[in-house]
This record gives structure tokens, C-alpha cells and sequence, in this order.
């Protein structure tokens, strides 16, 4: 066998394309943005793009190797495989094999606060007509095991689900007694302020190992503002709730996240410091969304998204200068878009998830008996509007499934099919969300240009990405970081926007 | 470096053989029958053998050069260094050639189990440069020395040329392993090319409780890696073979010759096989072994690692921040930035695994991997130098 | 797979006509190699080992030990002439007086002739014995007298302590009066296990005379010096604990 030469390996008939989108840098104008397919990208010269889709770049252009190696050209198809594109692209929406993971339980409207901003259509303390009675629980658990998914994260949510503890054990029995037949993986997830927690209450939720989710706006001054109830000491309980959380069931078990009001657009870097002071690892920078108490009350405590772009930005800036100083934290939606960035891999959160998240990902059974793909859409009907129920526990999941509600989402729930979503870079990263859509412009496709989705989606990308080309070795490699933490990404998963 | 063969003195009578060497210590608990095994008997003073002992149906005995030679008995004598068997080893007899060969080394961490000189691959860096030869007489001969390894063996390579070549000879080999030595590790060096296409790896799921596979990768596109190997087709045929071995849940390790083309290339090739291959538990980015078609393509091949510090810092890093385990082997300490010492692994066998005289006075000796038997100052860096350390 | 391809390229638009190149080449590599794709994880997931044990581990020599398990015998069989040298002295348990402190024989495994006496009273532990198994069976072993040196009434090869249930150390009619005798033991296996012992306290630093499978006075000094030494019984013969210490495979 005669050695032969490097060159002597380099074809010399040209190129094919692969599917591909691609998109001006905002902060470059000279450099693309080019993506494959199935997610993977590079930036490279407009210039040399330019040449590349035309088929004029020479085969020894030092470009073709990085875009053979991200399955954005083809050279010769009798040498190269497209076995690793396929997979990253079955990867990348593996969540649909299995059927929905998250099922959201609402055992309660009543709630001890008057939040501004709720979006959950709250009901008084007292209000026991609200609370989620024995038999639509039982159902709800029967059909909670029709679906097929192996792996099922139970979220107890309201209201105040403390304010029912009894149907949350109840329905927690339930689940597990029936699991014994099932072997399904299990995951408890209560989300609650954490307010008077008593010792039974959390000798329950310790065995069965429960993750709590609770809500920290920032410092008391802004907490106890967003988030009042009698006594004004939201946030003296809500210390004192993730405190005992922490001690029974452990450093990791209790999560925080916040939601962001005018008022809290105004302070990033406190905040994100009352998280260090707290030693929380993880911050969840969630911007308002458009339902429940939160539209009515839209011009006090609302704000464009280009403001929460504003004010993310600055909070990006401060999380990353308190890594560097030696404390780890990050924010859990940034590392669920560097994820989609820097992996292959499928993601855990139902928003963010073409086709959609919504009745794919997640199924949320609702105090009165009623099944919704998303609390975004069960947040609709407590307004008034009932479009996207899919029906109640009392009938079977196929009923569910054929019905108008999720004809709709699926209609509208592939972004890779929906207009200027189609041609967009970052789509095969991004989703679609017809419920955000119907909810903010009456209409499941939307209108991109003006969506609020889509700007917050896009500007965040940008910004990362922007972030990353731009950042030192220390920057990227904190980023590379975040993206390849798998649990951050499992805790967005109740993040519901 | 230990011998790999000696001239020795065998009988003609005696057919060719493998043998498992059994000292006077290692004769009171040997479990195989005589036949298969040759007794040590070097060192012994002649008094002490009784002849009942010297009557048992051994397959050989092996004496001192000063021993008096016997017709009757299996006598062999080895002529050239001694090293080349000791209790614990098993050797082969092949009195054609005279010569006495060693196959099995007790206490080696590079214990092969060499399937075939075939290969269909030929790469520029090849130590073990194929032939085209019809050898399927190894599995056989491979069956048999697998009976002769002792079982605690911590770990086998299955190597050549190309083991998949062997077909279902590659699967009766390692079912053998797996019933005779079943907490040995197994380890089958294969470039995958084969299993593009076949039903062949899906054979392999189960059937053995202890095994992974090193498959090599030297590009993140075919140009590069269709160069090294110098076969067209040979990337998108690992790539297939990788994902065949993945559906039969084999476990994978990535191996990357650090070859210059490679090297200058290596972070983009961590990229490549942490977007593409991510359930690889392993990558090992090895040093060139200068033997074979590595010698003849030295221009071409040879990187002096010391030239390549950030590839390695930034491909070691990837590998890291993504789960994917990463060692570098035969790249001695001097060799590579301190923060990667925790990845450098002493990969070279012990019987062709040598110090240089630098070494003599370097403080991190005992650590370092040192170099191969036969590296020259041409496969030497210009960074080799002893370590002080306070 | 390929007809998401499809879905997705025809959102390419016009971003250059494709010249010379055949489309369906792609598509027909779509199409073969849509089943070599899977769905990614990282390994840690996969859960199919953490920790890589890699061939190139740095091993040290490891002690060779090729023991058969003990597996505990048909004590009743009748199969099992049960060989002295197989039995494991229980916890002790004497039910007889024994004159001596003196363990349960364990000879080497033989025949032996009425006449020969038992040099030591056994326990009731004979009837406990247990056979370890060996690829050998170790009821062929014994035979006649091994040597013509004189023997040490310790090691006289007696009679076995019969694994039947009523045989005693001192019924010198054991053997004639079974119905079925067991297979004589093979000259060979015992000279085996004697060259054996003898090259293990060679390879220990003792004499034992010439390696020739017979068990002479030097062999059996030697193997009271080992016995002494690693604080075993000092007897002289071939005990089941002092082979497991030499190291000697049955």
C-alpha cells in the first residue's frame, strides 16, 4: 500500500449544502450565525457565507472542514455519514417518545397571599369549595398512569398547596401504591411559599423525598412589596420555610425562583445577591406572564420585554462576576438555552420545546376535575376563557387527545412550521408556545414580529451567544458549565413561564 | 524491554505448543493438567528434583542451560534471555523454528490477545503494520491460551490488525473469556469499520460482563480521518460502527493518535465527539508509538506534544466539562502543562516500557509513564527534562 | 427521519440552486443511515459503568491462589470415602475424651489395611467431616503404603473416619464388612498432592528432601518446621489448614 498525501484525500468536485438557517449577528454585522439542522452552529464571515451557499468556495477552503464537521455541508456522500446529524436531531426531540413527564397537580386555589401579579386566580383562605375533593383526585391518578411515559415528576402546586396537605398524602399514596405495578421512575415536586411548614408536614415530604419549589423575589423590602398577606411577613416565613426544607430534606431539595415585577426590574444585582446570602445555587429569572391577576393588573406591575431584556442583561453580568469571586450560581433559564447551545441533548422544560411542550411535555389536572396541556392554558379558563381544555379526569386520555383544544396545539405547535419561526436560526433550540400566543395576540400561530415570546427567545439567545463569543476563556468556560449541568435543566422543568 | 521470543533447544518430537510456565512456588496450587504445562525448573538444584516429578506427563520442562539433557523428556532450553518466561507465563513452543515465544506475561498491564495481522485500515502511524494473511488459525490457538491465563488477570486487550476481520472467531473468543475468566476485564481494539452493515455488534450485547471497546478517531471530518487510516470511507464507517456499538450497549472508549494533522485539529475533534458521541465513557489521546509505518511517515506524523499545549488544555477541558472521562497516554510528564498531570496515565506495557537517562534524576519518575523501549531522540521532545519538585 | 428532512429542507428557500450534485444521493444516505441514529446521553446516564476500568491499569503481581471453594460434602455420602485430608476440624466439639490434645487425623487419603491402627482418637467430628470438592475426586486417593521409611504412628495412614455415619475410628472392621467398596485411590493423585506440598516448602525456603511425591522424613520435618512457623498444629501431615497456608491446590 503506497502511502498517499493529504491532498490526496480532499475531494475536488465541490459541496453539497444540508439544511441549514442562518442569521446576522446584531452585534457584528460582518459575521453569520449558520445552524444546522439539528442545532449545531458556527459563526463564521457574512462574506464567506456568502460564498459557501453559492457553491464558491475552493475545496481547500479551511471552512469546509468545520462545516462538514457540524453537518452543514456534504463533500462526498459516499464517504461521509449522516448517522450523527439524525441523531442529534432525535436527540434533540427524544422528549416525544415517552408522552408527557410533568403532571401538575392543583389541589387548591386558597392562598394565604394577594400577589399583584398572581396568575393563579387565587381564592381565600378559607375557600374549601376550591379545594381538590377525593374523587377527581383518584381519577386524575388513574389517568396520571395511562400515559406511558417511564419517567413521572408529580408537581404539587395552587393556590397554596399546604392549605389541602391532606389530598396532596392522599394523592402521593395513591401514586406510590400504584407504582408498585407500574416501575415508573418517580419524582415528588411540591410548589408552595413554604409558610408554616409543620414537622408532619415535612416528615411526609421527606419520605417521600419531595423537591421544593418556592417563590424568593429578592430582598424582603421587594418581597414582602410584590407579594403581600396579612402580617406583611411574607418574607420572615419564606426564610424560615426554605430553612426547615433545607434541613430535612437537604441542601439541594429546595429551589427558589422569582418573579419579576416592575419594581424588581429595578434592582438585578440585589437580588441576585439575596440569593447568594441565602447560599442558593440556582436563580430562576422568570418575567411576568400574561394571565391570571397578573393582565388585570398589567399596567402597574408590567413591563416590555425589552425592559426584562434590560434588566437580564445587567443580572447576567452580576451572576457572572459573583462566579468568578469564588460563589456558584447560576440562572436556570440561561442554562437551559446554553444546554440547547452547547449539547446535543433533550431538555426537560415544557416551554421551551417544539413541537410544544404543552399536553406533549406536560399535563396539569386542575382542583375541579379538569385536564389542561398547560396551567397557562387552565389560566385562561379560570379567566374565562375555556378554549383549551382538554376535557376532565372522568374520561379516558384518547378523549384528551382528540380533542379541539389539542388539535390546536398542534396546529400551531410545531415552530419549525410556523411562519418566520420556520427561517429562523435558532429554531431547532427554540419552541413554539400557541398558548402564550393565543393568550398575548389572540391567535395560536402569532405574529413574530410583535411577539413577546419570540423577543424575549431571540434576545436572550443573542445575548448569550454574544456573551460567549465576546467573553474571556473564564466566561466560556463558566457558561460551558451551566449548559452541561444536567440537574439545573431538570430544575426549570416546574418552572412554568 | 522484555523479549517478545528467544532461540532455544526444543525437541523435535514435541509438536508446537502453548504452555503455561509453573515455577516450584506456583507448582503446588496449579490447576491445569500437566500436558499444559511446562515446568520451570531453572535455578533448581538438579538434586532436588526427584524423578516421579520429572516423570509427570509435563508439556515441557524447561531447565537450566547446565542440566543434563534427556531424549525422554521435554526438555527445553532456552538460549537467549532468560526474561522472555517466568512462572506465571505462558510461552509457545515452536520447535520448527526453535524458538520459544511468549504469549501471556503475568503481572504485564498489556497483555494481548493478538487475532489477526489483517487489517483494512493503514494507517500512517500503524505499530503493527498489517499483512495479508490467512490466519484464521488464531482463534483456535487464542481459545487455547485463554485457558492458560490465570484468573485473576485484571485486564486483556484483543488486538491486531483488525479483530472484526475474525467475524464470529472475534465472538467465540471473547464468550471463551467470558466463561474462563470472568472478572477480567476485556478490551477489543477495533476500528468499527466492520460493523457498518452487519448484524455483527448486536451479537455482542451480554456477552460479557466486563467489556469495552477502544475505537480510534483522528478527524472531525472524513478528509482528515480518511488520511490517517489512508482508507476512503473509513469515517463514516467508524461513525456507523460507533453508533451500532451504542444500540448494543457496548462501552465505548475514543482513542486519538496524536498524529501533527490530528493534534493541530484536536479541539475541534473534542467538539465533534462531544456533540456527536457523548456517550462514550472515554477518550484517551495517546502519544505515537514510534514503530512500524510510524517510523517510515515521521515527517509527516511526528508532533512534539510540548508544540500543542493549548489543544491539549482545551480538549482536555472539553471532555471534562461534559462528563466524557479523558487520560493522556504515553505523553511523559515533562512533556505537558502540570494542571494536566491528573489526566496522564502510565499507559505503556511494562515489557517495552523504558526510562531515558534524563530520568535518572527527575523527581516525578515514579509517576510518569516514560517512554517507549524503542523512542529515539528524534521521538523525543525538546521539553524532556528531569522534574524538580521541592 | 428523512421525511423531517424533507419538512426542513424545503424551508431552505432559495439559497442557491444545487448544481451537478444528484439529490437523491442524500436522501438515499438519509435514508440508510436513519438506523444507525439514536438518541444521545452522556455515559454517566447509560449507567453502565462509572468508572472506567481501563486495560492499560497499572497492575501489580497478585498472589496466586487457585483454591476450589469449599463446598461442604456429602458427609453421609457413602461415595465420599471422605480422605482425611479434606475434612475440616468443626469448632471443638470432642464428644470422646481424647487422651491428647491432639486434633482429628488428617492423613493423607489412603486404604488402609485393618491392621493398620489409628494412631489418634478421633472426635465425633468424623461424622461431621466435610468433603471439599475438588475436580479430583479425592475418594480415589490413597492406596497402599506410600514408603518404606518408617512411618510415624501420627501419620499412619488409617482408616478413615468413614463418612458413614456409624463408623468409628476404632472399628477395624470398617472395611471388609462394607457392602460396596469405594474405588481405590490413585497412586498417582496422592503423589501429586505430596510433590505438591514438597514444592511449596521448597519455594518456602524449607527442605523437603527431593520433590518426588513421597512422603519421607524430611518432607515431614520440613513441614513441621512450616507448621511452627505460621502457627499452625504441629503434626507433621498433610492438615487441611497447612495446605491452605502452603498453598496447595487439592
Amino acid at each position: 500500500m503506497k502511502f498517499r498525501p493529504r491532498d490526496a484525500f480532499r475531494a475536488s468536485a465541490g459541496y453539497q449544502l444540508l439544511p441549514m438557517r442562518f442569521r446576522r449577528l446584531p452585534w457584528d454585522g460582518d459575521r453569520v450565525f449558520v445552524s444546522s439542522m439539528a442545532g449545531d452552529w458556527l459563526t463564521m464571515p457574512a462574506a464567506a457565507f456568502q460564498a459557501f451557499v453559492s457553491h464558491e468556495l475552493p475545496d481547500d477552503s479551511p471552512y469546509l472542514a468545520d462545516l462538514q464537521a457540524r453537518h452543514l455541508a456534504v463533500v462526498d456522500v459516499s464517504k461521509s455519514s449522516l448517522a450523527p446529524l439524525l441523531s442529534q436531531y432525535r436527540s434533540r426531540k427524544s422528549y416525544l417518545m415517552g408522552g408527557p413527564a410533568l403532571h401538575i397537580f392543583v389541589v387548591s386555589l386558597r392562598c394565604h397571599h394577594t400577589c399583584s401579579y398572581c396568575q393563579v386566580s387565587r381564592q381565600g383562605v378559607n375557600a374549601q369549595a376550591f379545594d381538590l375533593a377525593d374523587s377527581p383526585a383518584e381519577l386524575a391518578v388513574e389517568r396520571l398512569f395511562d400515559w406511558p411515559s417511564p419517567e413521572l415528576t408529580i408537581e404539587f402546586q395552587g393556590g397554596e398547596p399546604l392549605l389541602n396537605f391532606e389530598q396532596v398524602m392522599r394523592i402521593t399514596r395513591l401514586i406510590v401504591a400504584r407504582n408498585q405495578h407500574e416501575g415508573r421512575a418517580l419524582r415528588f415536586v411540591l410548589a408552595s411559599t413554604l409558610h408554616d411548614l409543620t414537622e408532619e408536614q415535612l416528615d411526609f415530604l421527606a419520605e417521600h423525598r419531595f423537591k421544593l419549589s418556592t417563590s424568593l423575589d429578592g430582598p424582603e423590602w421587594l418581597h414582602n412589596a410584590n407579594r403581600p398577606r396579612p402580617g406583611r411577613d411574607s418574607y420572615r416565613r419564606t426564610i424560615e420555610g426554605i430553612e426547615r426544607g433545607r434541613r430535612r430534606l437537604g441542601e439541594d431539595a429546595v429551589s427558589a425562583l422569582t418573579t419579576l415585577t416592575k419594581l424588581s426590574l429595578t434592582v438585578p444585582e440585589e437580588i441576585i445577591d439575596e440569593y447568594r446570602k441565602l447560599g442558593l445555587h440556582s436563580i430562576s429569572l422568570r418575567p411576568l406572564s400574561p394571565y391570571g391577576f397578573a393582565t388585570k393588573t398589567a399596567r402597574r406591575t408590567g413591563y416590555a420585554t425589552s425592559d426584562y431584556l434590560t434588566f437580564y442583561k445587567r443580572a447576567f453580568l452580576h451572576l457572572v462576576a459573583v462566579n468568578h469571586s469564588g460563589y456558584a450560581m447560576d440562572e436556570s433559564y440561561a442554562a437551559l438555552l446554553l444546554s440547547q447551545l452547547f449539547t446535543s441533548f433533550g431538555h426537560g422544560y415544557v416551554d421551551l420545546r417544539s413541537p410544544s411542550g404543552a399536553g406533549l411535555g406536560a399535563v396539569i389536572y386542575d382542583y375541579d376535575g379538569r385536564v389542561y396541556p398547560s396551567d397557562e392554558a387552565r389560566m385562561l379558563a379560570a379567566m374565562g376563557d375555556p378554549t383549551w381544555c382538554l376535557g376532565d379526569v372522568s374520561q379516558p386520555v384518547s378523549a384528551w387527545l382528540e380533542s379541539p383544544a389539542m388539535a390546536s396545539v398542534l396546529r400551531a405547535g410545531v415552530a419549525e412550521a410556523l411562519p418566520t419561526c420556520s427561517d429562523c436560526a435558532y429554531v431547532p433550540l427554540c419552541g413554539a408556545d400557541p398558548v402564550e400566543h393565543y393568550a398575548r395576540q389572540r391567535d395560536t400561530v402569532g405574529h413574530r414580529p410583535t411577539s413577546d415570546f419570540c423577543q424575549r427567545n431571540m434576545g436572550l439567545f443573542d445575548f448569550l451567544l454574544e456573551r460567549f463569543e465576546k467573553g474571556s476563556a473564564e466566561d466560556q468556560r463558566l457558561m460551558q458549565r451551566w449548559a452541561m449541568r444536567q440537574d439545573s435543566v431538570e430544575e426549570a422543568i416546574h418552572v412554568a413561564a | 524491554m522484555l523479549p517478545l521470543e528467544s532461540k532455544a533447544l526444543i525437541p523435535n518430537s514435541l509438536g508446537p505448543r502453548l504452555l503455561k510456565v509453573v515455577g516450584l512456588a506456583d507448582f503446588p496450587s496449579a490447576a491445569l493438567p500437566c500436558e499444559r504445562m511446562a515446568l520451570d525448573l531453572r535455578g533448581a538444584p538438579a538434586a532436588l528434583i526427584g524423578r516421579e516429578m520429572l516423570d509427570l506427563p509435563w508439556g515441557g520442562i524447561i531447565q537450566s542451560p547446565d542440566a543434563p539433557r534427556d531424549r525422554e523428556r521435554p526438555y527445553v532450553e532456552i538460549l537467549g534471555d532468560q526474561r522472555v518466561a517466568k512462572s506465571g507465563d505462558v510461552i509457545e513452543l515452536d520447535p520448527f523454528r526453535q524458538r520459544v515465544a511468549s504469549r501471556y506475561r503475568r503481572g504485564d498491564n498489556g497483555n494481548v490477545l493478538f487475532a489477526t495481522e489483517r487489517c483494512n485500515s493503514y494507517c500512517v502511524m500503524c505499530s503493527q503494520p498489517p499483512r495479508q494473511v490467512q490466519d484464521d488459525w488464531r482463534v483456535s490457538q487464542l481459545l487455547d491460551l485463554i485457558d492458560l491465563i490465570d484468573a485473576d488477570e485484571p485486564s486483556l486487550a484483543i488486538s491486531g490488525g483488525e479483530p472484526t476481520l475474525l467475524g464470529d472467531g472475534l465472538l467465540e473468543v471473547v464468550a471463551r473469556c467470558a466463561s474462563v475468566l470472568p472478572d477480567t476485564h476485556l478490551h477489543i481494539l477495533s476500528n468499527g469499520r466492520l460493523l457498518d452493515g452487519s448484524t455483527l455488534h448486536s451479537r455482542f450485547e451480554g456477552i460479557h460482563p466486563n467489556l469495552s471497546w477502544g475505537i480510534p478517531l483522528y478527524g472531525d471530518h472524513y478528509g482528515l480521518h480518511d488520511y490517517v487510516v489512508q482508507s476512503e470511507g473509513a469515517f463514516a464507517q467508524t461513525l456507523r460502527g460507533l453508533y451500532a456499538l451504542e444500540a448494543a450497549k457496548q462501552r465505548i472508549e475514543i482513542r486519538v493518535v496524536l498524529v501533527r494533522s490530528t493534534f493541530e485539529r484536536l479541539p475541534q475533534i473534542a467538539r465533534y465527539i462531544q456533540r456527536n458521541l457523548p456517550f462514550v465513557e472515554h477518550v484517551a489521546l495517546m502519544g505515537i508509538e514510534p514503530i512500524g509505518f510510524a517510523k517510515a511517515h515521521y515527517a509527516d506524523v511526528w508532533a512534539d506534544p510540548a508544540d500543542f499545549g493549548d489543544q491539549l488544555a482545551a480538549a482536555v477541558g472539553m471532555f471534562d466539562s461534559s462528563g466524557i472521562g479523558v487520560s493522556l497516554y504515553n505523553l511523559p510528564l515533562c512533556t505537558i502543562d502540570r494542571s494536566l498531570w491528573p489526566y496522564a496515565a502510565q499507559s505503556i506495557s511494562t515489557w517495552k516500557n523504558d526510562y531515558l537517562p534524563a530520568c535518572a534524576s527527575c523527581s516525578v519518575k515514579s509517576k510518569c509513564g516514560g517512554f517507549f523501549s524503542w523512542v529515539t531522540p528524534a521521538w523525543t521532545s525538546r521539553a524532556v527534562a528531569p522534574v524538580k519538585e521541592n | 427521519m428523512s421525511s423531517a428532512l424533507m419538512i426542513v429542507g424545503a424551508t431552505l428557500g432559495a439559497l442557491g440552486a444545487e448544481p451537478n450534485q444528484k439529490p437523491q444521493d442524500l436522501s438515499a444516505l438519509s435514508e440508510m443511515d436513519s438506523k444507525y441514529a439514536t438518541v444521545l446521553s452522556s455515559s454517566l446516564n447509560s449507567g453502565r459503568h462509572n468508572l472506567y476500568a481501563g486495560h492499560r491499569s497499572h497492575s501489580s503481581h497478585r498472589s496466586h491462589s487457585s483454591h476450589r471453594s469449599h463446598s461442604s460434602g456429602s458427609g453421609s455420602s457413602y461415595r465420599s470415602y471422605t480422605p482425611p485430608a479434606t475434612y475440616t476440624p468443626p469448632a471443638p466439639a470432642r464428644t470422646t475424651p481424647a487422651p491428647a490434645p491432639r486434633p482429628a487425623p488428617i492423613r493423607a487419603p489412603v486404604i488402609p489395611t485393618p491392621r493398620q491402627s489409628l494412631s489418634a482418637p478421633t472426635t465425633s467430628a468424623p461424622t461431621k467431616k466435610t468433603y471439599r470438592a475438588s475436580e479430583r475426586d479425592l475418594s480415589e486417593l490413597g492406596g497402599q503404603r506410600l514408603s518404606t521409611e518408617p512411618v510415624d504412628s501420627q501419620t499412619s495412614l488409617g482408616a478413615d473416619d468413614a463418612s458413614t455415619p456409624d463408623a468409628s475410628p476404632f472399628n477395624n472392621n470398617f472395611w471388609p464388612t462394607q457392602p460396596a467398596q469405594p474405588p481405590r485411590p490413585d497412586a498417582d493423585e496422592l503423589r501429586m498432592l505430596i510433590m505438591r506440598v514438597q514444592a511449596a516448602l521448597y519455594s518456602k525456603g524449607l527442605d523437603p528432601g527431593a520433590i518426588d511425591g513421597v512422603m519421607s522424613q524430611k518432607t515431614q520435618t520440613a513441614l513441621r518446621t512450616f507448621q511452627r512457623r505460621y502457627g499452625l498444629q504441629v503434626t507433621g501431615t498433610m492438615t487441611t489448614p497447612t495446605l491452605d497456608a502452603l498453598g496447595v491446590r487439592l
